[in-house]
Parts: structure tokens; C-alpha cells; sequence
């Protein structure tokens, strides 16, 4: 029995197949020849429920979405961190992990230095240092130039402004485990390791706060500077062993100061957020 | 990859981690999947849920399509088993058994004659559970376990009754 070639199911098979009003003859019939005939499957195509197929079509683009990301991606979605953020939080990671190295760099280099000689000048130098890393990191994992952030801003479902904050608690956040870790592995530094979280808090939110006026890469060139100017000035001239106790922002006062400005800083930003939408995307792209 | 391209060259492409490829792939064929996945369980959602699976199936191993034969063959040999898998998940559910009563008119003989004709009006003339098994053995391609499993139904009986429809076809046939 040699078909008549060519065979095809035809508008009415096709039809009443997808309907299931076709009977059992006729509906293998048609599955037999749809699984070799390329035109009758794309005649069914008009007969589908559109809506449900891009629905599918929706789920899959997200499940292979997933499937593409990074393992720190995949993690945080377990965890119930949603789509949009684990992906803001994780794209360019290899970035951030550089980042991340040189703080934990600074931080072994200076006890390492301070086990050898114990002297203050290591551990000053170190809490100077501190501070401009997160500075710098947090800076540039805002301003697009070393990951694919800019893109991802345009197509976030979130503000520019909550996309920024979440890239600078990533910087900071772990940075804060480093320190905590090297207090607690080396007691007799007591809280000194820690003395650089205020300065960088508050260098970091004052360069987020200036950058909603002026351009953000000269802020953080201006501050991070400035910051190692004011250091080398106030330990003009004192004694070698007290290098840490003469520089104000390493005192009670000094780092109470230093938290009222980052405040201040923080809700400057809070206010400005709508700035974030446009002034660093345009300046900084 | 545009929607010209060839099954296999989406494939390919797919294989390259190029996902619009596979949006390509997906539009073209999830149609008739769902229609012949409906066939099997009319359970909404199970047959979505395949579907998806297979997809996602799809991207994570395009190579497993060994470049020989449709490839729309190949997407059904994938669907079919994640329908079993996501019915394996719910116990409770009923396949669709072949069990409506099939009255064929002249023309739809004369229809039918034209594509595979002798082999399905035979099979119409035994009894729906036989039908079941056959249709999920040879026209789906499962193996045992897996067409018992679809069907509820232990291996055994799977072969059993597939040994039964082999007489009865050959009978009919002859």
C-alpha cells in the first residue's frame, strides 16, 4: 500500500487531532505522520493555545537562564534570594573576587609584618590601606566598566539605585568576614584590625553621595587621596610607636565622627536615589 | 541561528550555548509535543510541566541527537519519558487509556489507507488495553518498563499483552 505521495494529515485531521475529538484510527494516523512531516507540524502550530506555549516558553527561558549562571548564583537562588537580585549580586564575580583577594592581601601582609617586627608602622599602614580597597571596589563594580552591569541595569527589574547598593553590600560584606576572621586569629591586635571599618564605611558612602552630583571616578580619586594626605599630616612627626593613636580617625572621637558623617552620607543617598537612574549610566558607560 | 535553519543546525547551535536557537526549536515543534503529550495524560499541567522538562532536557544535551533520523522523532523520544517521569511523581494520576469506542467510516478507511493503513485498521480491532500497549511500545518507542509505567501497569502485563496484540495483529493482517 504506497501512498500517494505526497500524503498529508490535512486542515481537519490536524484540527480535530489537537481538539481530541478524532478517533483512534485517525489520531495515529496523524501521529505518525506529523513525526515525519515538517509542514503539517508547523500546520499545527496555528491550532495551539498561544498563550499557554509562551507561558512554557517563559518557565524554560528561565530554567535555562539558571542553568547558565555560576555556582554563587545557583546558591543564592536556593536560598530564596530571587532571580533578579542573586543575578545582580553574582555577574561578574570573578571581578569581585579580585577584589576581594587584594583586602585579604592587605590584611595578611600587615600581620604578617606585625608577627615579624610587631612595630606600629605596619599596622598603620595597613588600617590606611584598608579603607581605599572597599572604596575602590565598591566604586567600580558600580561604574560599568568592568562587568557586564550596564546591561543588566537597563534590563533589571529594579531600580539602578537598589542594583548599586546590593553590588556595594557584596563588596563590603565579605570583607567585614575577613577582618572579623583576623581578630579572632590574632587576639592580641584586639579590636585595631577593625579601627579601618569606619573610615571605609564612611569613604564609601561619601563618594556614593558625592557621585550623585559629581562624577563618581573623580570622587573616589578625591577621597581616597585625601584620605592618605590626611593621614600623612596628622603622623607628621610623631613617635614611631604611637603612629595609630595620632591620627584622629583611628580615636573614640574621631570614629564617632566618622560615623555621623556616613550617616548623614547614607541618607543624602537615600534621597538622591533617583539620580542613580541616570547621572552615572550617562557619565560613566 | 534564524527560523529558517534546519532542525539539526539549531541543534549545532543549541550545542554552542546559543539559547535564541533553542527558542527557535521550541516554536516549531512544542505545538504538535503538546497535542500528542495531551494524547498520552490530559492532566494540563503534567503535560506542561513535560514539556518544559524537555526543553530544559534539550539545552543541557543537544549532542545525544546522534544525527541520524528526524530530530522531531528524537524530541518525542525525550517528551515522552519526562511525561513518565512527572507521572511517576503523582501517583494519583489516570493515563489516557485508548478506550473510546472507534467506529470507522468508509471514508476515514480510505483516509487512513493512504498513511500506515493497513497496520492501524488492524489495530482497531483489538481490544483498547492491547492498543495501549502498542502504542506505547512500538508508535512511541518505550521499552517495557517505561510503557508500564505510563500506563500503570506492571512490566509483566506489558508483555504479555504485547505478545497477545502480536497474534491478534498478525491474524488481522493476514
Amino acid at each position: 500500500m504506497t501512498p500517494n505521495p505526497p500524503w498529508h494529515a490535512g486542515p481537519e485531521l490536524l484540527a480535530d487531532y489537537v481538539d481530541g475529538t478524532a478517533n483512534r484510527t485517525r489520531t495515529a494516523s496523524a501521529e505518525a505522520h506529523l513525526l515525519s512531516c515538517e509542514e503539517c507540524r508547523a500546520a499545527v502550530a496555528p491550532l495551539a493555545d498561544l498563550g499557554r506555549l509562551e507561558r512554557n516558553l517563559a518557565v524554560i527561558t528561565d530554567r535555562v537562564d539558571l542553568e547558565r549562571t555560576g555556582p554563587v548564583e545557583r546558591f543564592l537562588y536556593r536560598l530564596g534570594v530571587p532571580h533578579h537580585v542573586a543575578r545582580v549580586v553574582s555577574v561578574g564575580s570573578t571581578e569581585r573576587v579580585s577584589w576581594l583577594t587584594d583586602i585579604a592581601v592587605a590584611i595578611l601582609v600587615a600581620l604578617v609584618f606585625d608577627s615579624f617586627d610587631g612595630s606600629e608602622a605596619s599596622v598603620f599602614a595597613f588600617l590606611v590601606a584598608a579603607p581605599i580597597l572597599p572604596l575602590a571596589g565598591v566604586t567600580s563594580s558600580i561604574s560599568f566598566r568592568s562587568d557586564p552591569l550596564g546591561e543588566l541595569v537597563t534590563a533589571a527589574p529594579t531600580t539602578a539605585m537598589k542594583v548599586f547598593l546590593l553590588r556595594a553590600l557584596t563588596v563590603l560584606a565579605p570583607t567585614l568576614v575577613v577582618v572579623a576572621a583576623a581578630s579572632v586569629l590574632v587576639p592580641r591586635l584586639g579590636v585595631q584590625p577593625s579601627l579601618w571599618l569606619l573610615p571605609s564605611f564612611c569613604l564609601t558612602s561619601t563618594a556614593l553621595a558625592l557621585g550623585t552630583v559629581f562624577p563618581l571616578r573623580a570622587v573616589t580619586w578625591m577621597l581616597g587621596s585625601g584620605w592618605v594626605v590626611a593621614a600623612s599630616i596628622a603622623t607628621r612627626g610623631a613617635p614611631r610607636t604611637d603612629l595609630v593613636g595620632s591620627f584622629a580617625a583611628f580615636q573614640p572621637a574621631g570614629q564617632l565622627v566618622l560615623l555621623l558623617v556616613s550617616l548623614v552620607a547614607a541618607i543624602f543617598v537615600a534621597r538622591r536615589r533617583d539620580s542613580f537612574d541616570f547621572l552615572d549610566l550617562g557619565r560613566t558607560a | 541561528m534564524g527560523e529558517t535553519a534546519t532542525d539539526e543546525a539549531l541543534l549545532a547551535a543549541i550545542a554552542q550555548g546559543d539559547q535564541q536557537s533553542l527558542n527557535v526549536l521550541y516554536r516549531r515543534h512544542a505545538p504538535w509535543l503538546t497535542a500528542r503529550l495531551t494524547h498520552r495524560c490530559n492532566d494540563r499541567e503534567v503535560v506542561d510541566m513535560a514539556l518544559q522538562d524537555t526543553f530544559v532536557a534539550i539545552w543541557r544535551k543537544p549532542r545525544s541527537y546522534e544525527g541520524s533520523g528526524e530530530v522531531a522523532a528524537w524530541v518525542w523520544g525525550i517528551a515522552v519519558r519526562r511525561l513518565i517521569d512527572q507521572l511517576r511523581r503523582r501517583p494519583a494520576h489516570t493515563p489516557v487509556a485508548a478506550a473510546e469506542v472507534v467506529v470507522v467510516s468508509a471514508e476515514e478507511e480510505v483516509l487512513v489507507g493512504l498513511q500506515h493503513g493497513g497496520l492501524i485498521s488492524a489495530l482497531d480491532s483489538l481490544s483498547p488495553e492491547l492498543v495501549a500497549v502498542v502504542q506505547a511500545t512500538v508508535l512511541d518507542g518505550l521499552t517495557t518498563r517505561e510503557a508500564g509505567r505510563l500506563l500503570h501497569i506492571p512490566a509483566g502485563t506489558v508483555k504479555s499483552r504485547m505478545s497477545r496484540a502480536r497474534v491478534e495483529l498478525r491474524e488481522a493482517l493476514t
